[in-house]
């Protein structure tokens, strides 16, 4: 009797390590195979996004011949850029130091008004959503800031209003600027925002709670 | 034993078989997961749209604000009339006026896919798009073909069943309200039941 119980305590340990090789193997691969998958797809790398400071554009957004990257990207996030072929799409999640952007701290945009013939800069939560305030402020065009003389700009993030193109984030959480740039006269090339050309904003943390 | 010795043990200990087994596992896992993404997506930009909006109808949308965004990261500078489309029965003709500089009309498949984007151009302000059912059914003759000058002959004409139409245009302040809603009113997405 106590070696038959033996023979089974062998015989479960047996089945015990063989199922959990296995299962450590398949666990890996499932970790590795959609880690990897959610990563791209989600944050984005240089093989499927532009990168410019904090400024992140997936350079082949709605078109047909966009790689699976961005396709994947885009159906996840349940949005509808611009082509790239008219437009390009930058969206920066942190500042140009890489601290995340969020509604506790108070932020500078900085630049120069665009060559391009149509701009906007808007404020989202982390998940795209408009942040709702009182002055029903959510967005800048080049139709609507205020431009200095020498065709600089300053958009400030901040909960308490500001002087000049104050854009309100309230109680959002995670921040995300978006940046459209339009051109009627062409493609927008990759080549566009070359040194000749527009230099993309400075997003400056100025101040935190 | 020195560390180099202990090292080489390890790695000789390794089943490398196994790791190149599970490194072609996690490949294999990585591209079927991003080629099935768009398929197995929970709510893609038409599903969150389809409720909002008519068939062949082009629908007129309210400012981007909380609570009257139907997409995420739409531009709040903006203004959108959209329309979904299908062919199966008859051509759609969609119009749209694009004389403001950021303006746009965009032709999407249920994917998301650009079919047609047009951005304001000064010499073609108005653009007349014309979707095509894409089988090879005999539409009808057309106006030229009956030796009749069309009255609207479109900027275009593109193949495609199903997808959304959106145009684009440019919210200006307060003082250009009312201009940019005729703009976005003077939209049209309708079917062409003949050819004039």
């Amino acid at each position: 009797m106590t070696f038959q119980l033996y023979r089974l305590k062998q015989f479960v340990i047996r089945i015990v390590s063989t199922f959990s090789d296995w299962a450590l193997f398949v666990g890996i691969i499932l970790i590795g195979g959609i880690g990897t998958h959610w990563y791209m797809v989600d944050s984005g790398t240089t093989l499927a996004t532009d990168r410019i400071g904090p400024w992140i554009s997936w350079g082949e957004a709605s078109r047909r011949d966009s790689d699976p990257y961005a396709r994947a990207h885009f159906a996840r996030l349940g949005a509808l850029p611009l082509s790239s072929d008219v437009s390009r799409t930058y969206v920066a999640t942190t500042d140009n130091d890489g601290g995340a952007l969020h509604s506790s701290c108070d932020y500078a945009v900085q630049g120069r008004d665009f060559k391009s013939t149509w701009w906007s800069i808007s404020v989202f939560d982390k998940g795209g959503a408009v942040i709702a305030n009182p002055a029903g402020r959510y967005s800048f065009s080049r139709d609507t800031i205020a431009i200095g003389a020498d065709g600089s700009f300053v958009v400030s993030l901040a909960r308490e209003a500001r002087p000049g193109n104050w854009l309100p984030t309230g109680g959002a959480g995670g921040l995300a600027v978006m940046l459209v740039l339009q051109d009627g006269s062409g493609s927008i090339a990759d080549d566009h925002l070359s040194p000749e050309g527009d230099q993309l904003p400075s997003i400056t943390r100025v101040a935190c709670r | 034993m020195t560390p180099i010795r202990k090292a080489i043990a390890l790695l000789a200990s390794v089943n490398w078989r196994i790791v190149a087994a599970a490194l072609c596992g996690i490949g294999a896992l990585h591209i079927l997961a991003t080629l099935a993404a768009p398929s197995l997506a929970i709510a893609t930009a038409f599903d969150r749209l389809e409720p909002v909006l008519q068939t062949n109808k082009m629908v007129v949308l309210p400012e981007v604000a909380p609570g009257s965004q139907p997409l995420p990261f739409m531009s709040p500078s903006l203004r959108y009339a959209m329309c979904r489309f299908d062919t199966t029965a008859h051509p759609v003709d969609v119009v749209a006026d694009l004389r403001d500089a950021g303006a746009s009309l965009t032709i999407y498949s249920p994917r998301g896919e650009t079919i047609y984007a047009s951005v304001a151009a000064l010499e073609v302000p108005r653009q007349r798009i014309r979707l095509l059912p894409p089988d090879e059914r005999f539409l009808g003759l057309t106006p030229e073909a009956r030796g009749v000058p069309s009255k609207n002959s479109p900027t275009a004409s593109l193949p495609a069943t199903t997808g959304i139409a959106i145009v684009a245009v440019p919210e200006r302040g307060p003082a250009y309200r009312g201009a940019t809603e005729r703009l976005l009113e003077s939209a049209r997405c309708t079917e062409v039941v003949e050819l004039r």
